[in-house]
Formats: C-alpha cells, sequence, structure tokens
C-alpha cells in the first residue's frame, strides 16, 4: 500500500447499484466497462476535464480528497511555528468509460494532469461488474 | 442666564419682531455666540466626544480581530466575551473605576489610593455650577476615560481564549476594570506618585496596553496552554478561523488609534493643541504601517512566506509602540519606533512559544513587550523623560498588576476553577458553553 486518500466531499456521491436489473437483463453483455479512478492536481482538473471531455467521456464524478503518496507531506509555518501538512489535498476523479476508449482516456487523463513534478498523481483502471441509468434501466454500455 | 434670554427672545410677538428688526438682530448674534471662555471648553469637550467613539470603536476591532484568530468552534464564545467585558467595564468604571482614577483632591492614599465613590456627571445644561471651562465636561472626560479602561481589559480576552470559563472571567474582568486599572492609571494620570516622578505615558503604552498584556501573561501561565498546543516539545499551530475578520479588526483598531492617542492631547482650545493632535494622528499612522512593514520583510526572510497574522500584530505593535510619546517624535523617528514594535512581535511570538506560554492572538508580545518598548522609546524624543524613570515606572506598574492579577486569577481557580473540562475544550466554548455556534452551515457537527 503506497499511499491512502481520504474523501471528504462528494458532489455526485456513487450509487450502491441493485440488483434488480441484473437479474432482469442477465448480464448478457458481459465485463465491457471500465471504471478509471485518478488522483490529479487540483489546479489541473479543468485541463483534464476538457482532455476526457474530447475523447468521448460525458461524464464522471469529481471528489476532493487529501492523502499521501510518493509526494508524502511538506511543512508549513505558522506564527513561527513550523508544522507538518501531513496529507495533501487531491481530486479524485471516477469515470466510467466503455472498455475500448479506456486506454484512450487514461493517455488523456495522464496528458493533461502531467507537470513532471512530484505529486501528479495516479490512475487505475477496474473492471467494473455492471453500470445502471437509473432512469432508464439501462445497463453497462448504454448506461453510460 | 443664555438659556433664559433665548426664551425670552422666543416669546416676543410677530409685530414687535418686525419693529424691532435691527435690535433684534444684533440681539440674537450676541447670544448665539459663545463667550471666548465658553470656546475652548466646547471644541475640547467636542474632541472627546469623537476621540472616545473613535476608542469605542476598537472593542469592534478587538473583537472581529479575536474572532478571527480563535478557530472555528469558540468564535461565538469570544464574540460573547467580547460585549460582556466591554458592557461590565462600563458600568463598573463609573461606579467604582473613574474617581478612584481621577479623585481631584480627594485621595483615599494621597497619590496611591484615589477616592471611592460613584460617578456624578454635570447637572443638564451646567444649570448651578461653575464649571471648569478651562478643561472639558466632565461627561465627555469620563465618557473618553471609560473606553481606554474598557481596551485594557480586551486585551486579556484574547490571550486566554479558548480554554477559559465565561464567568470566572468576567469576574476578572470586573476587578480589572473596577479596581486594578484604575489605581494604577491614577498613579500617573491621576496626578499620583508616578506622575510627580517625571513618569512619561502620553496615552498610555504602559498605563493601558502593559496593563492589559501584564494581567493577560498572568493569566495565560496559571491557565495552561490549549490542550495539544505543545506536544512532545513542538509546537502544535492553531490556524485561525477567519483571517478576513481579523484583517477588518486591524484596520479597526487602527482607526481608533486616532482618538486613543490623539485625544491624549487633552486639549483642543489653541491652535498649538490643534497642531498638536494633527501631528499625533500622522506619528500614530506612520509607525502602525512600519511595524507592518517591518512584520512583512522579517516574516519572508524567516520563513520563506510573509506570515498575515505577524503582520497584523506588526501594525499593532507599531501602535503600541508609538502610544506612550506620539507627539514629539518626527516621522523619521515614529517609523523607527514602529518598526522595532514589529520587530519585537514577530521574535516574540514564538519566543511565547518556546515557554510553552500559549497566547491565543499574539497579546502579550504586541502590548506588553511592544508596550515596554515604546515607553522606554519616550527617552529618544522627549527630553522630559529620564531612562530610570521609565524604567521605574515599568516595573512598578508591572509588579503591582503581576500580583494582584495573580491573586485574583488564584483564588477564581481555587473557588470556580479557571478551565472547561477537556470534553468542553475538545468541543469547543460555542456548543459546549453556549449552545450556539459562529457558523453553524459550516461545521460538522
Amino acid at each position: 500500500m503506497s499511499g491512502i486518500f481520504l474523501g471528504r466531499k462528494v458532489y455526485a456521491a456513487p450509487q450502491q447499484f441493485e440488483c434488480v436489473a441484473s437479474l432482469t437483463s442477465g448480464r448478457t453483455k458481459g465485463r465491457r466497462v471500465k471504471l478509471i479512478i485518478a488522483t490529479i492536481k487540483p489546479f489541473k482538473l479543468e485541463d483534464v476535464r476538457e482532455a476526457v471531455s474530447e475523447v468521448g467521456v460525458s461524464g464522471m464524478m469529481v471528489s476532493e480528497v487529501k492523502g499521501f503518496g510518493a509526494q508524502s507531506g511538506h511543512t508549513e509555518t505558522y506564527r513561527g511555528a513550523e508544522y507538518t501538512v501531513n496529507f495533501v489535498p487531491k481530486i479524485k476523479l471516477e469515470i466510467a468509460v466503455t472498455d475500448a476508449a479506456a486506454a484512450g482516456v487514461v493517455e488523456a487523463i495522464t496528458k493533461a494532469a502531467r507537470t513532471g513534478k512530484i505529486g501528479d498523481g495516479k490512475v487505475f483502471v477496474l473492471d467494473l461488474e455492471q453500470a445502471l441509468r437509473v432512469r432508464t434501466g439501462e445497463t453497462n454500455e448504454e448506461a453510460l | 442666564m443664555r438659556r433664559e434670554l433665548t426664551s425670552k427672545l422666543r416669546t416676543v410677538s410677530l409685530a414687535g419682531l418686525l419693529l424691532t428688526v435691527p435690535q433684534l438682530a444684533a440681539a440674537q448674534e450676541a447670544d448665539v455666540t459663545p463667550l471666548n471662555a465658553d470656546i475652548g471648553f466646547i471644541f475640547t469637550t467636542f474632541m472627546f466626544l469623537v476621540s472616545g467613539f473613535l476608542v469605542f470603536f476598537m472593542a469592534a476591532g478587538f473583537a472581529m480581530l479575536e474572532a478571527g484568530l480563535v478557530r472555528g468552534k469558540n468564535v461565538a464564545m469570544q464574540l460573547t466575551k467580547n460585549m460582556a467585558l466591554f458592557s461590565l467595564a462600563s458600568l463598573f468604571f463609573y461606579i467604582l473605576g473613574y474617581n478612584l482614577m481621577y479623585p481631584g483632591d480627594g485621595w483615599t492614599i494621597q497619590n496611591v489610593i484615589g477616592a471611592f465613590s460613584v460617578t456624578a456627571l454635570e447637572p443638564v445644561g451646567l444649570e448651578g455650577v461653575e464649571a471648569d471651562l478651562t478643561y472639558a465636561s466632565v461627561g465627555s472626560d469620563f465618557f473618553f476615560q471609560l473606553m481606554f479602561c474598557a481596551a485594557t481589559a480586551s486585551i486579556v480576552s484574547g490571550a486566554l481564549a479558548e480554554r477559559i470559563k465565561l464567568w470566572p472571567f468576567l469576574v476578572f474582568v470586573i476587578v480589572l476594570v473596577a479596581v486594578i486599572y484604575p489605581i494604577q492609571a491614577s498613579w500617573k494620570w491621576g496626578g499620583g506618585f508616578l506622575d510627580a516622578m517625571g513618569f512619561q505615558d502620553f496615552a498610555g503604552s504602559t498605563v493601558v496596553h502593559s496593563v492589559g498584556g501584564w494581567a493577560a501573561l498572568t493569566g495565560a501561565i496559571i491557565l495552561g496552554p490549549r490542550l495539544g498546543k505543545y506536544r512532545d516539545g513542538k509546537v502544535n499551530p492553531m490556524p485561525g478561523s477567519n483571517l478576513a475578520l481579523a484583517t477588518l479588526g486591524t484596520f479597526i483598531l487602527w482607526l481608533g488609534w486616532f482618538g486613543f492617542n490623539g485625544g491624549s492631547q487633552l486639549y483642543m482650545d489653541t491652535s498649538g493643541n490643534v497642531a498638536d493632535i494633527s501631528r499625533i494622528f500622522s506619528n500614530t499612522n506612520t509607525s502602525a504601517a512600519a511595524g507592518a512593514v517591518a512584520a512583512l520583510i522579517l516574516t519572508q526572510l524567516l520563513y520563506k512566506k510573509p506570515d498575515l497574522t505577524m503582520i497584523l500584530n506588526g501594525a499593532l505593535a507599531g501602535l503600541v509602540s508609538i502610544t506612550a510619546e506620539p507627539l514629539t517624535p518626527s516621522l523619521v523617528s515614529a517609523t523607527l519606533i514602529g518598526a522595532v514594535g514589529g520587530v519585537i512581535v514577530v521574535f516574540a511570538v514564538p519566543l511565547l512559544d518556546r515557554l510553552k506560554i500559549d497566547d491565543v492572538v499574539g497579546a502579550i508580545p504586541v502590548h506588553l513587550f511592544a508596550g515596554i518598548w515604546g515607553t522606554l522609546a519616550v527617552c529618544f524624543t522627549n527630553s522630559a523623560a529620564s531612562f530610570s524613570v521609565q524604567l521605574t515606572s515599568i516595573v512598578i506598574v508591572g509588579a503591582f498588576v503581576t500580583v494582584a492579577s495573580a491573586v485574583v486569577w488564584l483564588v477564581l481557580n481555587a473557588m470556580f476553577g479557571l478551565r472547561v473540562s477537556e470534553e468542553a475544550e475538545i468541543t469547543g466554548l460555542d456548543r459546549s458553553e453556549l449552545g450556539m455556534e459562529a457558523y453553524p452551515e459550516f461545521s460538522g457537527s
């Protein structure tokens, strides 16, 4: 475990996916959806949003989080007293994409978020068990 | 007498008025022009009223400064303390303080303990009294002096924030404003023994600011630091909740200081006095600016980033430093006096932390250390001041206030306990002691 992240404020909380839809649709389309989780420097959020929009991403979840990784913490001074900031503020993105689009989105995030300095962040790609659009009941690729 | 004449003139019939226009015009003119002897009295009184409400506004300055520098969970309590202490000072200064501070010929112990009596104002319209027209009205003098007394108490509240119980603090404030402050103030401003020695303290670097500072220092030592402030030999900073409020508070204090120092000229009855007041305004402003700039530059050099809270303290230290003598310095001297004040603060804040004395808003460096500096600095520009007399007076006032404060703090601690419980302190005084919060929409609860 090279780092941990503590969520503070979730703007669009991920839903607990119910089993109702999977029972009706029978998961016929298989695992064709990926979840990309990325942590980036807060000032890069707008660049990343533009970059992933250009490669066809139509939605994402954004949270303000704090954590540490290779960057670890840093020291600040307040009224003459030094103190360590153990958890660095970051932005966490969660983007669900089709299997085919995943590589392109990861590349877009990486390009847009990179400064070359320590603390640029990480990207994780996970298989997504299921996606479901609440309004219509569509699942997986149709739900994105 | 002049009132009677006015009312008689008003009752003259319209016809009579038309017939006697020239004479009446002359009579009215003579009536509305103040007598020469009155003019000085009128201007000085007016000056005291304007200066008095400027110094009054410093209560708002202290409240905002402290609200900004305490953590969000203690803001409502800090505001409650500021509101209560000013109001208590207003009551107890008239009940006891004013005549204890200005006994006139009525000393209880000559030049040491003033008169024990309730303040009485002049009758309405000065009817039936021979007012002393060489000075100002009693009402304006009382109003002006009261504000200084309240400022002294405000200094204490900031240093002891976030951990002291409300009621023991307020009892201390009553003793401070009714007894401790007036007695030592009488020694200088009431014409007591320090004044006779030749002690110079124009507007109160020692009489007001160091007194608040000594009381705060004694209290901070007896009370102990906030939980978690000093852990494993390290200082754990507790950043203030709102630096915008702290900055507003500092600017309000800066504004109020023009009344604080300017009004302490005590007379506005001659062109010389008016010129002196304007000189005081200019020096006061310059010194504050120099204190702020000194702290700005020094924190940049020492910590690689400027520290706003230190810059705010630096401006206030500049103001305290010039308060003992805002009249005689040139603008250059005022700059240097204020800048040294700013430097003192930047070094004194970490020094107190090293001694594990937790002063939440920096009141002790600003009001006590810069107050001592300002009192000694009088010697550079005012030939009437003697270094040994200044130093002796600082020590006498410091010893008196420290001993008196320590006795009161220790008695209160034994009777009621000064500190809130550990749980209340961690929860925050707003919720635990008041049951309300300054920022309910933003807190995690």
